[in-house]
């Protein structure tokens, strides 16, 4: 494991107070969530090794609980004094008597999953610049009409100490990286994109088990050429192929940010009060599992000081639980799941997913092509986006494929699928037996931005709605 | 103020002293404070101060940036070290440098874009105003789920210095308040239960006494919500569509993007080379404008320090102008705009027609009043997203629609631009009045 190196120099006693202070107004529960962050940038465009940046945050954030309702500030300037400001600020959301009296601080152990060899952040930048290098050069060798290659790696160290009025006491160091190629190409006049990029929590030998820069650089390259050969993509309703890994995606939306319990506990979500009924077809078994390891979404423990785990939301199509932070926990009188999460010292934590994924199914990926007639086969996604409470998801390929008579035809362009929730996932009529994380590429915003990992076996889907331009 | 304009100065020197051949340094503190009300109670309630120095160096025209959210001077001597090694490694880009110097500075005029007022409003009366327009919404129907009241403002204090002289700052505030509804939708046979409808409004502005009043964001957050109830899905077809004037302000936002000079030297937009060609129908014109007085995106100076001045970016329907910092436009062989930073109050021109009339154009074609999913590729122009909206039919609005896409491309669409309304809307930055857009590609079923 990486070694924990304080950077807050704030001793039990003051912690002690700064509580006192918490939850003298009558607040239930109270954390501080100290972070020290250092992130790192380089990139390569247009051949040189143009920009390198380095960035380091460095505050502590209170929240005083009340039953529902929670105060928040936060500080870049981590002394007593602040901390106690900060935390009489939190506290003004009640005034009552006190009711809370602060726990004796106890560390509290875990499994580390950031199974690291090679840190990326400690890594001298002239090795990087070689990967960039490495990179940029396959990009360009794979087509002379690749005009354009912009390559970026990131990494980010982060040191973590979460104390609460409780008891609890823990630290971490959560280390990040990632690498993203860009490839434009020009032909007749006309330009495509194409993107690739990968990482987790995980060091350098990512390169070396995962996927070589020079991997990245061919498919950015290989994405945007292809496209010169799609035609637009058809509108209507089809069936639909996902292949394994990325389209994951598919429900991180259309499930993952309805189960998320802060919805639930407002009563916004299409998913509210449906536990124990039926909302998807028999073979979907839907997971949230913050401690698969080195994945970009896992985490050892989430934001709140919870340690992560593998939580069922549907198992074989029956709803059975939602993700939780301690707050919606509470309101349901169960435990929290590990999905308290925040972007950094500057925000409040709310329940968000980690790594979400379909679990494997029993069909030949093979026999689900066959069988279908005309459809669209997804392999690659820019991304998607849910309306939580009408349960309208959408998401939009880069590299997809039409289908014909169980054969995967010419690529397609300029389509957003767009489905129901409960209705896609009840049409979800078979499941492959070749499941596969995404790489690490995902991040999700939802007022905040957090890294999560999706995943999925190839399925089909009987109807959705393919948002192509082309009527004929 | 003045001691962030020194401690700026003083990292000047301070990198000049340390190696740096230019130095900019960007030094920023926001006040933020927001409250969300849900049932009447606090839900949450947050207020800090932060503060951030950043500081771009370069030296032999190698470049690096470092930034920190720790202000004190041996901190930044230290992170301004480290950032000189940091430009050793490097290579030379010959385009790198500070903008020309008659290019510097900051615009005299007032813009009215701070508001004093702002930091002396009492922390129960911002929760109150959340509670107030919670409430509001909540008595104008009896089936409304609330998800919230909330009442937010900021006081931001910037200061930019360079190693070419230039040392300014300005101040400026932000108000806004805002209530979001849900209803559960009408159940149909055989139908999915659960299903809901949500939609929100808001009020913005520098000012806070120049917020709208509660009632009337209230009542539209609540007319909004239940106008979507009994939604169902379009038929596949082409028609005519007619944004409202917020999805057409997201319209522009990408427009935004495809004009920003990173991605045309990039290559990565389909404006490359488009330059006074004809990009639109010749009823668009569109304009940057950070010297509006009192608007989101005014400012006196842009990201570099360079002079703001307004831009011509479309003049009917032909491209003027991209939106440009020194580096870009020394790229591409042309002047700055003033836009290091990227756009500031950018918008459409209104046109000569009410909504409504817009409406009444159109015998049978879509009101689209909200569009989801990232399927807008600036790059090559094609566009598809997620939607939701109002059929028209005969001129009238019908019924509510969702669960289907709009499809075409960026060039077809601004071409395809046949009417634009009078009703621009300076709640955001980015502000387009209604437009109507012929020959879209509805998928639905």
């Amino acid at each position: 494991m990486l070694e924990y190196i304080d950077h807050f120099g704030i001793s039990e006693a003051t912690i002690s107070e700064v509580f006192s202070h918490a939850l003298r107004r009558g607040g239930h529960f109270s954390e501080i969530y100290f972070e020290h962050t250092i992130d790192n940038l380089i990139t390569m465009e247009e051949g040189i090794v143009k920009e390198a940046v380095k960035r380091i945050s460095h505050g502590a954030g209170v929240r005083v609980v009340h039953d529902e309702s929670a105060g928040y500030a936060y500080t870049e300037d981590i002394t007593p004094e602040k901390l106690i400001e900060a935390s009489k600020i939190a506290s003004s959301i009640t005034s009552s008597e006190p009711v809370t009296k602060p726990g004796k601080l106890s560390q509290t152990t875990f499994t580390n999953i950031y199974k690291i060899e090679e840190l990326t952040s400690n890594t001298e930048l002239k090795q990087k610049i070689k990967w960039i290098e490495e990179a940029e050069k396959a990009a360009k060798k794979y087509d002379p009409h690749i005009e354009k290659v912009t390559v970026s790696i990131i990494d980010s160290l982060s040191y973590i100490q979460i104390a609460t009025s409780d008891g609890a006491f823990l630290q971490d160091v959560r280390p990040i990286m990632r690498i993203i190629v860009t490839a434009v190409a020009e032909k007749n006049g006309t330009r495509q994109i194409g993107i690739s990029s990968g990482g987790g929590r995980i060091g350098n030998e990512y390169f070396r088990v995962k996927a070589s820069p020079s991997f990245h650089g061919n498919e950015a390259a290989r994405q945007a050429m292809l496209l010169f050969d799609a035609i637009n993509a058809p509108a209507g309703t089809m069936e639909l192929i996902l292949a394994p890994a990325e389209s994951g995606i598919l429900l991180h939306e259309s499930v993952g940010h309805p189960l998320e319990a802060d919805f639930i506990r407002k009563g916004t979500s299409a998913y509210t009060g449906r536990i124990g009924e039926k909302v998807a077809s028999e073979l979907v078994t839907v997971i949230d599992d913050g401690t698969i390891p080195n994945d970009r979404g896992s985490l050892n423990f989430d934001d709140e000081g919870t340690i992560t785990q593998k939580t069922v939301l549907i198992e074989k199509g029956i709803l059975k639980g939602y993700m939780h932070d301690k707050i919606s926990a509470k309101h349901f009188d169960t435990n929290p799941t590990g999905n308290g999460r925040r972007e950094s010292y500057m925000y409040p934590p709310i329940p968000r997913m980690t790594v979400t994924y379909l679990a494997n199914g029993e069909s030949d990926p093979e026999e689900i092509i066959r069988s279908t007639k005309r459809g669209i086969y997804c392999k690659s996604f820019r991304g998607g986006q849910v309306d939580i409470s009408n349960g309208d998801f959408v998401f939009s390929p880069i590299e997809a494929y039409l289908v014909e008579d169980g054969k995967i035809k010419v690529p397609v362009k300029n389509l957003t699928l767009i489905g129901n929730g409960p209705d896609v996932l009840s049409r979800v009529t078979m499941v492959g037996n070749d499941f596969a994380f995404s790489d690490g590429r995902w991040t999700c915003g939802k007022g905040q931005n957090v890294p999560v990992g999706v995943g999925l076996p190839t399925i089909k889907i009987s109807q959705i709605t393919i948002g192509g331009s082309d009527l004929s | 103020m003045d001691e962030y304009k020194k401690l700026a100065q003083r990292a000047v020197d301070m990198a000049v002293a340390s190696g740096a051949e230019t130095a900019e340094v960007h030094l920023r503190e926001t006040v933020d404070f927001d409250v969300l009300v849900r049932k009447g109670k606090i839900e949450n309630l947050n207020e800090s101060t932060s503060r951030s120095i950043s500081i771009t160096l370069s030296v032999d025209k190698r470049k690096a940036i470092v930034s920190s959210s720790d202000l004190k001077e041996e901190s930044i001597s230290k992170l301004i070290k480290e950032g000189i090694e940091l430009c050793r490694i490097m290579d030379r880009d010959e385009y790198f440098g500070l903008p020309e110097e008659d290019e510097l500075g900051s615009v005299d005029k007032d813009l009215a874009i701070f508001d004093p007022e702002t930091l002396k409003v009492e922390t129960e009366r911002k929760i109150e105003i959340a509670r107030e327009v919670e409430s509001a919404a909540l008595k104008l129907d009896a089936r409304i789920i609330s998800d919230g009241g909330f009442f937010s403002n900021t006081v931001q204090k910037i200061v930019l210095a360079n190693s070419a002289g230039f040392c300014n700052s300005y101040q400026r505030t932000f108000n806004s308040f805002g209530v979001s509804c849900a209803i559960d939708e009408i159940r149909k046979e055989g139908e999915n239960t659960g299903k809901k409808q949500a939609s929100y409004w808001y009020s913005t502005s520098i000012f806070f006494s120049a917020l709208e009043p509660i009632q009337k964001i209230a009542q539209t957050a609540v007319e909004r919500t239940i106008r979507k109830l009994g939604a169902v899905k379009p038929e596949t077809q082409r028609v005519p569509i007619v944004m409202d004037n917020t999805t057409a302000s997201e319209f522009l936002g990408y427009l935004a993007s495809a004009l920003s000079g990173g991605n045309i030297y990039r290559k990565a937009s389909f404006l490359v080379d488009k330059l006074n060609k004809k990009i639109a129908s010749e009823k668009v014109t569109i304009v940057d404008d950070p010297l509006l007085q009192s608007k989101l995106g005014s400012r006196p100076f842009d990201g570099e320090g360079v002079r703001s001045r307004k831009n011509l970016l479309v003049e009917r329907g032909v491209l003027k102008s991209y939106l440009l910092s020194t580096y870009q436009a020394r790229k591409l062989g042309l002047k700055t705009t003033g836009n290091a930073g990227g756009r500031s109050n950018l918008y459409i021109e209104p046109g000569p027609h009410p909504p409504e009339k817009i409406i009444e154009s159109v015998d049978n074609g879509l009101y689209l009043t909200f569009m989801s999913g990232p399927g807008a590729n600036i790059v090559t122009g094609d566009f598809s997203k997620g939607a939701q909206g109002i059929w028209i039919r005969n001129g009238k609005l019908d019924h509510p629609v969702d669960e289907f896409t709009v499809a075409s491309t960026f060039q077809d669409m601004l071409n395809g631009i046949s009417m634009i309304g009078n009703d621009l809307d300076w709640r955001r930055a980015v502000s387009a009045p209604t437009i109507k857009v012929e020959n879209i590609t509805i998928s639905g079923i």
